[in-house]
């Protein structure tokens, strides 16, 4: 039978992202900004429901993440519960960790190789034909077939601890539904090369490597690109370990001046505030003590890398070292050195990955605890792209009566707006017309925050790019999508 | 014969979901059809699709690791919600196709293929099923028409598959 490329009609439920760009009469930019064009309230998806459900509605929020959304809706459930002081169980806790360090394995994973790779490997300015993830797999197909199989290595450590791929129900109020039984963990411990834990750790090392050799041949892209000061946020373990589950709110100024330290997350409405602006749907958080103008901050690994002291396990703290020693110990506010930092956490979630298979804590029977009940909760974790807040109160009769979700790619709002202006003053400056290895810039300096518009705008779907460039008087004067 | 079928999309936001029910109408089916033989009985036609049984899968979207899902299939059918187009359903061939991606978040089916025939030096003989929604808003359930839409959807996949 003779093939035919069919394109149409499929649709998906689109977020949409718009760049726009003011230029005065000398064709100096004067004004950019990155939109989110949808904004749907997923909130009062979740209103009116019984908390219980939540863990597992809101993993409708994203396709690609929706572990997080599930673990953070889980962390402010089981407060709802009445979690107390001793937490949750060894084998709860284990196995939530184990499933959100399985997600971020497995999103860190996608992203580098399929977003990040072809960007580095080709430059802006390649044929946009060849600079996609199939250009990876001609020019460097050992790369795209680890890609795969590192993302589908995360997915099943999901499965087996979500209980399903999709709509996983692993995680409840005040715990877990299953532990982990010997012959999951040993599938992942001992399966026939490469699909074992310690191939997959081998890979990602190789990757950090990968990155570090690329790096010494490109400083200047990597370094000067779309780099900017700004505060940095994320959880922190209390000894100001990385820990991406579970932790305190620290906050880090450009010079690495702490701005915010040993903060409990269900106090986070007295250190964060959220801006509406006219223009754009999306809000603007910052932090409270610094004011709107100067307490925007960053999330994601780039921030994660610069909050905290050390990474406790030993592969990556040594590539801590290294990353850390790069900036003389200074926080890094370099946007492509996010690459380099989500290499390292991948790598982390490798070793933790492992380090958890090995504890019998997993094969424990005491999955759930309880408490007095409470009618508000607050759940964080560290989602790939970075922190992620979930909110809920509680009516009399156990159902949702407020919800309030920031998610990372809303707490990098602003850092995305100063990426945009970066690339405008510097790529697009005088110029009348945009061509395509503009377009390419700019896409990589949204990329490096991997922004999830489904997420943002509460909608699932692909997520098309457009740069609109205006004269003085507001005319249009090009524009380009992708 | 190794017939792969991947319902695309999110129940979440009503029609979009029509990728999932009819990949739900087909597990339902196919349950009942397992249930049935266990008994002696005859295996019911309303959601018997094809002779053999079919690999299933629900997706938010695609990715890459579908490549590595759809590696050793003779077919594969990508079922999903359309927002324009013909109603109830249209099936369309696909060839495999690179793209250009502005993010992590999806790949279309022909990329998928495209993958798989980079990667695995096959793609899979492969056809897309849209199904025309109109209700793309939060909330769960399909809208009567696309409900409709899903039980035509259901007959065009089960003459497809029993001519194929």
């Amino acid at each position: 039978m003779a093939r035919k490329i069919t394109i149409e009609p499929i649709t998906r439920v689109e977020g949409h992202g718009k760049v726009t760009v003011h230029l005065d009469d000398a064709h100096k930019v004067t004004q950019s900004r990155f939109h989110i064009v949808e904004f749907r309230g997923f909130e009062r998806f979740v209103q009116g429901r019984p908390y219980w459900e939540a863990p597992v509605l809101v993993e409708r929020l994203c396709g690609i993440c929706p572990v997080s959304h599930h673990l953070a809706a889980a962390k402010a459930t089981d407060v709802i519960v009445g979690l107390g002081e001793e937490g949750l169980s060894p084998t709860a806790e284990k196995m939530r960790r184990l499933m959100h360090y399985g997600q971020m394995f497995q999103s860190h994973a996608l992203h580098f190789f399929h977003l990040a790779s072809p960007d580095l490997l080709f430059g802006a300015d390649a044929d946009p034909a060849i600079r996609n993830v199939i250009g990876v797999i001609l020019h460097h197909r050992d790369l795209a077939v680890r890609a795969v199989l590192l993302r589908k290595f995360g997915q099943e450590v999901i499965l087996a601890t979500a209980g399903k791929k999709i709509h996983g129900t692993g995680a409840i109020p005040g715990g877990i539904n299953k532990n982990l039984s010997p012959e999951e963990r040993d599938s992942f411990l001992k399966g026939p090369a490469p699909f074992n834990i310690e191939t997959m750790i081998q890979w990602t090392a190789e990757a950090v490597e990968f990155f570090k050799g690329f790096h010494k041949k490109n400083k200047g892209l990597i370094d000067g690109f779309a780099a900017f000061p700004s505060n940095h946020l994320s959880l922190v373990r209390k000894d100001g370990a990385l820990d991406f589950y579970h932790g305190i709110l620290r906050a880090v100024d450009a010079k690495g001046k702490k701005v915010l330290d040993d903060v409990d997350y269900q106090a986070y409405l007295d250190h964060i505030g959220e801006e509406v602006r006219p223009w754009s749907y999306m809000k603007f958080p910052y932090l409270r003590r610094l004011g709107k103008v100067d307490g925007w901050y960053r999330v994601g690994p780039l921030a994660r890398l610069n909050t905290c002291d050390f990474i406790p396990t030993p592969l990556a703290q040594k590539e801590f070292e290294i990353y850390k020693a790069y900036t003389k110990g200074r926080p890094n506010n370099m946007s492509l050195h996010t690459h380099w930092a989500r290499l390292i956490e991948l790598l982390h979630s490798g070793e933790v990955i492992r380090d958890l298979l090995l504890d019998p804590d997993l094969q424990g029977s005491e999955l759930v605890r309880k408490g007095k009940k409470r009618r508000e909760g607050i759940g964080l974790v560290e989602a790939p792209r970075g922190t992620l807040f979930h909110h809920y109160q509680v009516d009399e009769n156990d159902q949702v009566s407020m919800a309030n979700l920031i998610v990372s790619t809303t707490n990098n709002n602003e850092p995305m707006n100063r990426a945009v202006d970066w690339v405008a003053r510097n790529v697009l400056d005088g110029k009348a017309e945009i061509t395509e290895g503009m377009l390419n810039r700019v896409e990589i300096a949204i990329r490096a925050y991997d922004p999830c518009l489904s997420c943002a705008t509460h909608a699932v779907g692909q997520m098309p790019l457009e740069v609109e460039l205006y004269d003085a008087a507001g005319a249009l004067l090009d524009r380009r999508a992708r | 014969m190794k017939t792969v079928v991947l319902g695309i999309g999110n129940p979440g936001r009503r029609d979009d979901g029509l990728g999932w029910a009819l990949v739900n109408e087909i597990n339902r089916g196919q349950a009942r059809n397992s249930l049935d033989n266990k008994k002696g009985g005859q295996a019911p036609i309303s959601r018997e699709i094809g002779a053999c049984p079919l690999f299933i899968e629900w997706k938010y979207q695609l990715n890459i690791e579908d490549a590595h899902a759809i590696k050793d299939a003779d077919l594969v059918v990508f079922a999903d919600a359309a927002r324009e187009g013909e109603a109830p359903a249209t099936l369309a061939e696909l060839a495999p196709a690179a793209e250009i991606s502005f993010s992590t978040h999806a790949l279309s089916p022909a990329a998928v293929l495209a993958l798989a025939e980079e990667l695995y030096g096959r793609a899979p003989q492969a056809f897309l099923l849209a199904i025309r929604g109109y209700d793309f808003d939060l909330g769960e359930g399909l809208s009567p028409q696309a409900a409709a839409n899903l039980e035509a959807a259901l007959a065009l996949l089960a003459d497809f598959l029993a001519s194929f």
